[in-house]
């Protein structure tokens, strides 16, 4: 059993409990229970079952009616329950409010299993059973899932609306709002003209497919003032009666301004001849209403049109295209008279495109965009585009590029090769969205004369799908100016291309130096085990010439990554005493990114060379080494007097790595032992301090004592030994460690490690 | 609202055909011309709805110099007034003097909606009015950009994406996790056939209350804070007294009302809007809905599950180790950190799109190359805000419109439903209803208190 958390629930019958929480186990009895009241319907209990062992032991949950269990109402076997697992169980049926029973029983497994206890402050029906006797000041730990929907019989919510609670009257709605039929209609229909409940009637009736609620929503459009009517004539819009038109154009004509608009609304919704012709009949109207009576004429045409009434709709949409329709009516009604126009739209679009009004515009490019995908509308489109002013070319080149046409490719091809630069960018932007069919327009563009337009032509294959992309690449590879290779490595880097490697590996033997270098760059992102010994062999050819830095670089990136240590590093090695000493001295430092044994014993030896460029190295790398098996060559380096600064190096990366807290800790304490002798200077003793403190023993503890004495030491081997302490205060050395952080506590001058050591004291002193 | 200081005071609608500035730049629009003419040609937004979202939509805008803060706006005047002295702050220090009052704070949106000088909003106001503010911006001519989920109700969902088509209004839903590079680049690769035919999804459903809905059930009444207008805060929603679960101050998290059925829709609200958006996209399903859904009552399927017409599964889990112990579809080694997308299952292997804790995972490691991506990390550095505004300049379609903001919505609006209902449920996603199913159709919609209307 791990320390169980309580988590966030609904618990609707929530009792004033006590802090303690005590497991009991099913082990020790045959049946756990736990009565209890659910204010609101009940859809399923979930009860936490401490298991002591994951997935092994299993119950059974059953739900009865009382304690004296009459009635069993869902019953659930569970098995490999895992640790403090709510265990649920759901009734066929959401449960309506009222008292019940849980309880668990016959336990499977042979884990430990049970329930979680709390006390109550007083005595109360609602609490745990143990083997059926009730314990009156005992709680179980459980949780209750309201129902989301709960399901009643229709009389009863039908009694809960002619009844005096607010709540109950409420709820019945809601449950009507999906449950309720034609029997329901007179009930809710009453509640239309009360302001508390008028708008949960409409919740329950708006949706109910029963001609029943529109015959009561049209007397009722004939009763209701005001809000109420607005709501209902809202409603009426939702249902879109056609049998309402003609109140809703008696109520377009009424002083209220909200009713109006509401009636001018609902009419645009029902969308019919007769609604259209009385919007019509209306307009413009009065300046308090005019809004409402143009937003609903514009509905309007648009359900003429969704109804398949173009004829209606557009003659409709023209009227609403002109003043004194509001801009924003003008310009959504121009979208839709292309659009009811059907193929002959295209003749208005084009005219819309030549208009040079911004409104017509706007509508243009939201229809070539976003509603018309036919081939043929790019054709017309970009048929347009010689007559346009410069400006509206660029946005209709965009509009182009949006539709992923390679239709346009030919147009835009002619707009992106000559022509006003801005025109000429936008189409080479554009040409990224058509696939394909564009890389051959664009790969010529890496040639121009324009810095800004070769880059957005780069951009632009570089957008390209994978294909098309690999295809320009290689062709850009191929190709024997060395600045368009330079474009095709740009390529494979900024798309990460798979399956160029020997192309890349044939770059970096290129005749132009920056194409090297490029390459190296790449692959030091993309290269894999494969590019090794091209890498290697660059390297080799630069001999330490400008490429250099970045092969290694590119080299170290490669075999750190390619896996296979051994044998990247046998390959890497081989040969290495005869190269020159900078490509020997690039190969050992890669050799230090890669590891294992095979690049140990090359750096090894090398590190016993004469002085040179390759020894340093080699040393430096063997201080660097990331394991114990850099320690046998190291030793003896910082033993070794007339090593000078090497010798010193060589002991502080042995400190480094009895220091590692990854590496095995009997390697570790071994080099300890090693290198001690060896540490005269306070710095190193600092850092031997710092390793020791990285152990849990007493021997490290030991050995960190003589340091607390020198004033400079001191609070560094403090530290230490509260590291080593609180690693050991729980164990049966814990007594042990009085003394010792006795002598902190009297010796630190920093209060924080006082404070800690204090800490530590009141944990291992014996109570 | 307009201030004659302002310099956004030509409007984008002016530039989109050079009728005041010349040259093409200024054509472009604002935002495409940004890098041209600068300060003289911002976009005019305002940000209704100033809890953590709203906030930090305001931070983005304040901090981008192709977008000018003409309002905030909340019901609780205490946000909408301290949103107005970051704005003003922040103006200040741009403009080197403490003297600059650009922006306003406003109690009620529909006074942003009616001021010409506005040329977009974003809406990050609890989920109840998601759909209406957006629909109504629409009708006031004003782009949108509108927090997720964008609608509460199917049917509230439909009418955004018809109005939006009818205004020829720029929507983009707040879902930006599919604009997120790396995710982006797997999903396209899951679309793009990259694991063969994705025969199982699966991605996250939260509890609320022990529930898979939200509750709903009456809360006490509490004094309504001062500044706060209550009756304008629920809305169009079924009147509840306030109670502090809903709203206070100090923010008490993100979105604290979404537990509540009338105001928010829980995992949707949290985190599924973001998940089914990333998900349906990668399974080439964004622009429909499934046609089954299958309630773990019918013995199917151990947790809610979704079949698509392709024949996709998608299921709903409580936590990742489902897929692992229950559906054993990846191996119990793989991790499966994180949320807001999915992981997918198909005939060649598998793969996560998840953000939150760190890399994509998946098996044979080979797909990460085929996907050119030789780091499994997912940054959180996306377009969505930049995507919008660019569409705002050229019309064209953001890349979460409101057709995919409303089935990204849709989806958990189904799960809710045959939770709710408590059985498993057919559907037609070309009509948008319940097949032969009264009960279900009626959950999708709901009548509106007056007097909003959408």
């Amino acid at each position: 059993m791990r320390r169980h958390v309580l988590t966030a629930g609904l618990l609707l019958a929530a009792l004033p409990l006590l802090a303690a929480t005590t497991p009991e186990t099913l082990n020790d009895r045959t049946r756990l229970g736990q009565r209890f009241t659910s204010l609101r319907h009940l859809a399923a209990v979930a009860v936490c079952v401490p298991s002591w062992s994951d997935n092994e032991g299993g119950l059974t949950l059953t739900l009865w009616d009382t304690p004296e269990r009459g009635k069993n109402l869902a019953s659930r076997v569970v098995t490999g329950v895992r640790d403090n697992e709510y265990v649920e169980l759901r009734p066929a049926e959401p449960l309506p409010p009222g008292s019940y029973y849980w309880e668990i029983s016959d336990r499977t497994g042979t884990t430990r299993i049970g329930l979680y206890c709390n006390e109550l402050e007083a005595e109360s029906a609602d609490c745990a059973w143990f083997d059926g006797q009730p314990a009156a000041k005992r709680r179980f730990l459980f949780q209750l899932v309201a129902a989301s929907l709960p399901r009643q019989q229709l009389t009863a919510l039908l009694a809960a609306l002619a009844g005096t609670d607010a709540e109950l009257k409420e709820a019945a709605c809601r449950q009507l709002a999906v449950f309720g039929s034609a029997e329901a209609v007179p009930a809710l229909a009453a509640l239309l003209a009360d302001a508390k409940f008028a708008h949960l009637a409409r919740y329950a009736l708006e949706g109910l497919a029963d001609p029943a609620v529109d015959v009561a929503f049209r007397e009722a459009l004939h009763k209701l003032t005001g809000r109420l009517l607005v709501g209902l004539l809202n409603s009426v819009a939702v249902r879109r009666d056609g049998g309402a038109v003609g109140r809703l154009a008696e109520l377009l004509k009424v002083a209220d301004p909200e009713v109006a608009g509401a009636a001018a609304v609902a009419l645009g919704r029902i969308g019919t001849p007769a609604a259209a012709a009385s919007l019509e009949a209306a307009l413009p109207g009065p300046e308090s209403v005019r809004g409402e009576l143009y937003e609903g004429a514009l509905e309007c045409a648009s359900q003429l049109l969704a109804a398949g009434r173009s004829g209606p709709a557009t003659a409709l949409f023209d009227r609403l295209r002109l003043p004194p329709a509001p801009r924003v009516v003008q310009r959504a009604a121009t979208r839709g008279a292309v659009l009811a126009r059907g193929p002959a739209g295209l003749a208005l679009l084009q005219q819309l495109l030549r208009s040079g009004d911004s409104e017509q515009l706007w509508a243009a490019m939201w229809v070539v965009q976003q509603e018309w995908p036919q081939p043929g509308i790019t054709l017309a489109v970009a048929a347009e585009l010689r007559g346009l002013p410069a400006a509206t070319q660029v946005a209709v080149i965009e509009a182009l590029g949006h539709r992923r046409d390679r239709a346009a490719v030919p147009a835009l091809q002619q707009c992106a090769s000559a022509g006003e630069l801005p025109v000429r960018l936008a189409a080479v932007r554009a040409l990224a969205k058509l696939g394909p069919a564009a890389a051959p327009v664009l790969l010529p563009l890496l040639a121009d004369a324009t810095p800004e337009l070769r880059q957005a032509a780069l951009a632009s294959l570089a957008a390209l799908p994978a294909e098309p992309l690999a295809a320009a690449a290689r062709e850009l590879l191929a190709h024997p100016e060395a600045a368009r290779r330079r474009d095709g490595l740009a390529l494979v880097q900024r798309r990460s291309l798979p399956a160029m490697g020997d192309l890349l590996a044939a770059a970096l033997r290129d005749p132009a130096v920056e194409v090297r270098q490029d390459a190296a760059k790449v692959l030091t992102e993309l290269g894999g085990a494969a590019q090794v010994l091209a890498l290697r062999e660059a390297l080799l050819t630069a001999a330490g010439g400008p490429p250099a830095a970045g092969l290694e670089s590119a080299l170290a990136a490669v075999a750190g990554r390619a896996g296979a240590a051994e044998t990247v590093a046998a390959q890497l090695a081989d040969g290495l005493p005869l190269l020159a000493p900078v490509v020997q001295a690039s190969l050992l430092r890669v050799l230090g990114t890669v590891g294992g044994q095979r690049a140990l014993q090359a750096v090894v030896a090398a590190s016993g060379g004469p002085a040179g460029e390759v020894r340093t190295a080699a040393r430096e790398v063997l201080c660097d080494w990331r394991t114990t098996a850099a320690a046998p060559t190291l030793l003896p380096l910082a033993r070794d007097a007339a090593a000078g600064a090497d010798a010193l190096k060589a002991l502080r990366a042995l400190l480094r790595l009895a220091g590692d807290a990854d590496l095995p800790a009997d390697q570790r304490w071994a080099l300890c032992q090693e290198v001690r002798p060896l540490v005269q200077r306070e710095a190193e003793q600092k850092l031997l301090l710092a390793a020791l403190g990285t152990f849990a023993t007493r021997a490290a503890l030991d050995l960190v004592l003589p340091y607390l004495e020198p004033a400079a030491t001191r609070e560094e081997a403090c530290s230490a030994l509260l590291a080593v302490a609180d690693k050991l205060a729980g164990g049966a050395e814990a007594a042990q460690l009085v003394a010792p952080l006795t002598q902190v506590v009297q010796r630190s001058g920093n209060a924080e490690t006082v404070k800690r050591a204090q800490a530590l004291l009141a944990r291992v002193t014996p109570q | 609202m307009k201030d004659a200081t302002n310099p956004a005071a030509v409007t984008r609608r002016q530039l989109l055909c050079g009728a005041t500035a010349a040259g093409v730049g200024a054509l472009l629009g604002p935002v495409r011309a940004r890098a041209q003419v600068a300060a003289n040609a911002r976009l005019n937004v305002a940000v209704i709805g100033l809890g953590a979202m709203g906030r930090g939509h305001l931070g983005w805008a304040l901090g981008d110099p192709a977008l000018q803060v003409v309002a905030v706006c909340d019901v609780d005047r205490l946000r909408a007034e301290e949103s107005l002295r970051r704005a003003e702050t922040a103006y200040a220090d741009r403009a080197g003097s403490s003297g600059y009052r650009g922006p306003q704070a406003i109690n009620d949106y529909r006074e942003i909606l009616a001021d010409p000088a506005v040329d977009a909003v974003v809406i990050a106001t609890p989920d109840h009015w998601h759909a209406l503010q957006a629909i109504d911006a629409a009708k006031a001519g004003k782009d949108v950009y509108c927090e997720k989920p964008i609608s509460l109700t199917i049917a509230e969902g439909r009418r955004v994406r018809e109005v939006m088509r009818q205004y020829g209004c720029i929507f983009q839903t707040g879902t930006q996790y599919r604009s997120i590079a790396t995710l982006r680049k797997v999903v396209e690769f899951v679309r793009g056939g990259g694991l063969g035919q994705v025969q199982h999804a699966f991605t996250l459903w939260s509890r609320v209350e022990g529930g898979y809905t939200p509750v709903s059930y009456p809360l006490p009444a509490e004094p309504v804070p001062a500044g706060l207008d209550w009756d304008l805060w629920v809305g169009p929603a079924p009147w509840r007294p306030y109670n502090s679960r809903f709203h206070r101050n100090p923010l008490p998290g993100v979105v604290p009302w979404a537990f509540c059925d009338d105001f928010g829709a829980a995992s949707v609200t949290w985190h599924h809007s973001h998940a089914a958006d990333v998900t349906q996209y990668a399974l080439g399903v964004e622009e429909t809905s499934p046609v089954e859904i299958h309630h773990p009552v019918d013995g199917k399927f151990p947790t809610l599950t979704m079949r698509f017409a392709n024949g996709v599964l998608l299921h709903l889990v409580d936590d990742w180790g489902v897929v692992k112990s229950v559906y054993q579809a990846v191996p119990a080694d793989a991790r499966l950190e994180g949320n807001f997308g999915g992981v997918f299952v198909g005939e060649r292997g598998w793969l996560s799109a998840l953000y939150g804790k760190g890399r994509c995972e998946g098996q044979p490691e080979g797909l990460f190359a085929e996907m050119g991506m030789p780091r499994h990390e997912v940054g959180w550095g996306n377009d969505h805000h930049r995507n919008w505004l660019d569409c705002l300049a050229s019309r064209a379609r953001p890349q979460t419109d409101a057709e995919l903001g409303h089935r990204a919505a849709a989806i958990g609006h189904l799960a809710h439903i045959a939770f709710k209902l408590h059985r498993s449920l057919r559907y037609d996603p070309v009509k948008e209803s319940f097949v032969d199913d009264s009960e279900a159709n009626r959950l999708c919609s709901r009548a509106l208190r007056e007097p909003w209307r959408m």
